[in-house]
């Protein structure tokens, strides 16, 4: 079965680009384009990863992953957070409690693979 | 040429490139892309070194390979000692290549080495964000200490210790095991940490993707080069080994040690073997492209001096030959063979201007020779030069440059001895702090300028003056223009400054450089303003070989004098010149000096009308009388043997279409 992989973005263009190349490496993607479309998906089923961006509407990045983890079912997935500016120290150390590995865009799409696999491993 | 023969000619391209990346490292240090360059060269000269049994070149590129693998990595800076120590090495790596024993200069450079890797070790382990060393030694141990939050960072640690062991020759200790790492693994809580050896033929890099998610101060990678380092701590402050552990770890992998260093002398074999693989498909390409003839881009071929020399002589013989027939001619009719004639003449033209072109190599050439030329004085004189270069893509004979090389040392040598001011006495003359250097080139009709300019204090002219009377050069009566008192300086014997030093006053003066710039049938002149600095400027012909020339006799024999100094011609009765007792025409109004060839050489029976050659050469005129003009001439200018090379008023010699030799006047000499 192949892994399923939450995609949070809510800039069409980039979220087509990541969901192409993710499906073209084998992965099933649900879209989302914003916090609260994602929080949907985190029903109970079973997910593999989390990839977010930081500036949404309705719910943020970091209000999305601080309620994905208050779910026991996930408190353990790996989450991706995208950004393209560096926060600030104090915004920067929480999220690195909870998630796995920032990405920074704009972003080459076979690095973006080599981190998402190796999350997925 | 043998594989050995070869392989010295590329390692000597591989130093002069590392030569050139270590000047550029000068302008900029710690440019990234010139340090990996540098360590690429460096890891070339390994590579290839082994196979051909220069183990000296092994070690010592294998010890600065270590040293630049750290300045890559930003462990440590590449400063000016480091460059000074690696531009050593370089004149170590010639040494040893050309066969000479550097056994100690070696250790010497291997203990600096050693002695700054060990520095930066204590530096390295407070800095929290490693990178991994990409050492050459694929053997490392990564000490793994997650943090507690690692599971809810969505990290799964048993994968990153799954992928370890897919690597293949690995091991893992456990440190700290309280509570089963399975239980540990289960409830999410560890207390344990890793530590982890690892033998791979992957690239650093790929060991250290495995611990991407993993923070800096998490994990820690060290190369392991010898069995020594299994029982070093150099551990960051969050990774802390006690002695105890430290003995499980010695005990444990030491058995892991000859296996470990078996694969990686056998992965290194690989590599070498890859590489000159490589390198022979390279040379094999080469090879297609002259039989193919297809212009590839950037194509080159390496074409040793000799075979060039012996193009350039037939050439230059065909030139000689084209002439002969030419003459032959003279009285012939046909005009087909005119014709045919004419067109080899084209062609042998187009020959000759085509095998030049092979000679003519780039003056960018020396450059860093001359780079480190000025670092070397500029130091050993406490002086501060900022050397700049301009149109060093104007091309020279290759013959022409390494001659022309000695001259410019000294100059230069001169220049930032004699000329720039230390930086204190810049200030107060309210001068830049660093000495300007100005090397640059331009072409020039058939000719090829070179300048060297410097913003120092320049030549002080009265103390020229004093010192040329002193030394009985110059007539203290007598009223001097500012360039016979430079002139001065030329002359055997000169030296303007008070004390001789280690770097001008070698007992090679100025002379030489003249001396040497002559023999390329060139000129030096100075240009000076006081205080401000100076200018040498060298002109030298194109080529050395073949000249345009006036062909004019007395009585029979024919003498030569270069087109490109030749004024203007006329004739004149030998009454009226010879009337004066002083040999001078009047010409444009001026009063120039003459030298009649007859006299000269005691002949009597002078013509009734005499031929005047009006030759200026760098503005100094002189005019020749000689019985007539023959004619234009291409010649192949040969220098004289040894036993005419004291008269001096005769540069060359050259064989003449019709089989007869003549001499190549060098006109200003005569006056003497």
């Amino acid at each position: 079965m192949s892994k399923k992989i939450v995609v949070a973005e809510d800039f069409n263009v980039s979220r087509k680009i990541i969901v192409n190349l993710l499906s073209k490496a084998g992965y099933s993607i649900l879209e989302a384009a914003d916090g609260q479309e994602a929080l949907q998906h985190f029903d109970g089923q079973d997910l593999d990863l989390l990839i977010t961006d930081y500036n949404m509407p309705n719910m943020d990045g970091a209000e999305l992953i601080s309620e994905v983890r208050k779910n026991e079912h996930y408190s353990y997935i790996p989450i991706l957070l995208l950004t393209t500016e560096v926060k600030e120290e104090k915004i920067q150390k929480a999220l690195d409690e909870d998630i796995t590995a920032w990405i920074k865009k704009p972003f080459q799409a076979d690095g973006f693979l080599k981190i998402v696999n190796r999350a997925l491993k | 040429m043998d594989l050995q023969q070869e392989y010295i000619v590329e390692v000597k391209e591989i130093l002069k490139n590392l030569e050139q990346s270590l000047m550029e490292l000068q302008e900029s240090p710690n440019n990234p892309e010139e340090i990996n360059n540098v360590y690429r060269y460096l890891h070339t000269l390994k590579g290839s070194a082994g196979l051909f049994g220069y183990e000296d070149i092994e070690r010592l590129s294998h010890e600065m390979e270590y040293l630049y693998s750290d300045i890559r990595d930003g462990i440590i800076d590449q400063d000016d000692f480091i460059l000074d120590l690696t531009l050593h090495s370089v004149d170590v790596f010639i040494d040893l290549i050309d066969g000479k024993n550097a056994r100690n200069e070696i250790e010497k450079i291997v203990g600096d080495i050693q002695t700054l890797c060990d520095s930066s070790q204590s530096k390295e382990s407070s800095n929290i964000n490693q990178e991994i060393k990409a050492r050459s030694s694929s053997a490392y141990i990564v000490i793994l200490k997650p943090g507690e939050n690692i599971f809810k960072r969505g990290i799964k640690i048993q994968a990153i210790l799954e992928e370890v062991e897919e690597l293949g020759n690995s091991e893992t200790i456990i440190h700290n095991e309280t509570v089963p790492l399975e239980q540990q693994l289960a409830d999410k809580k560890l207390v344990s940490f890793f530590e982890l050896l690892i033998a791979t033929e992957d690239e650093p890099d790929e060991i250290k993707d495995i611990f991407m998610f993993l923070k800096g101060d998490e994990f820690k990678i060290i190369p392991i080069r010898s069995k020594a380092d299994l029982s070093i701590p150099p551990y960051s402050d969050s990774i802390k080994l006690s002695e105890k552990e430290i003995e499980i770890r010695v005990e444990k992998f030491t058995k892991w040690i000859p296996d470990l260093f078996h694969t990686q002398a056998k992965k290194e074999a690989v590599e070498i073997s890859a590489e000159l693989k490589e390198m022979r498909q390279e040379e094999k390409e080469d090879t297609i492209e002259i039989v193919s003839g297809k212009k590839r881009k950037n194509g080159h071929v390496n074409v040793s001096t000799e075979k060039l020399d012996s193009l350039i002589n037939i050439v230059s013989e065909m030139v000689t030959f084209r002439s002969e027939l030419q003459h032959l001619m003279q009285d012939q009719k046909n005009h087909k063979l005119n014709e045919a004639i004419e067109k080899l003449e084209r062609l042998t033209l187009k020959l000759r201007d085509s095998a030049f072109n092979i000679r003519l190599v780039p003056l960018n050439i020396i450059k860093v020779k001359l780079q480190r030329l000025i670092r070397t004085i500029s130091k050993d004189l406490g002086k501060e030069v900022e050397f700049i270069t301009d149109g060093l893509d104007t091309e020279l004979d290759r013959g022409m440059i390494n001659a022309i090389e000695a001259p410019l040392m000294h100059i230069i040598r001169n220049a930032i001895d004699h000329g720039l001011e230390t930086p204190e006495e810049r200030l107060q003359h309210n001068k830049e702090k660093k000495g300007l250097l100005k090397f640059s080139s331009f072409n020039s009709g058939d000719h090829v300028f070179i300048q060297i300019q410097d913003d120092g204090k320049g030549f002080d002219l009265e103390k020229i003056r004093q010192k040329g009377i002193e030394k009985g050069i110059l007539n203290k009566h007598k009223e001097y223009s500012d360039k016979e008192l430079l002139n001065v300086i030329f002359f055997p014997g000169f030296s303007t400054a008070e004390n001789v030093s280690k770097i001008s006053g070698r007992g090679v003066g100025m002379d030489v450089v003249k001396k040497e710039i002559s023999s390329l049938r060139g000129e030096v002149e100075i240009e000076t303003e006081k205080g401000l600095g100076a200018i040498f400027t060298i002109r030298l012909p194109l080529t050395l070989t073949v000249l345009d020339t006036l062909v004019v006799n007395v009585s029979e024999q024919k003498y030569l004098i270069p087109i490109s100094e030749v004024e203007y011609c006329y004739v004149a009765e030998h009454e009226e010149l010879f009337e004066k007792k002083s040999r001078q025409i009047q010409f444009n109004g001026q009063l120039t000096p003459f030298v009649s060839l007859r006299e000269f050489f005691g002949k009597k029976d002078f013509p009734k009308n005499e031929t005047v050659v009006v030759i200026n050469k760098n503005d100094t005129k002189i005019a020749v009388v000689v019985d007539g003009i023959i004619g234009k001439l291409q010649t192949v200018y040969k220098p004289l043997n040894e036993l005419l090379k004291s008269v001096d008023c005769f540069s060359g010699a050259s064989i003449l279409g019709d089989g007869s030799t003549a001499l190549l006047l060098n006109a200003l000499k005569l006056q003497n």
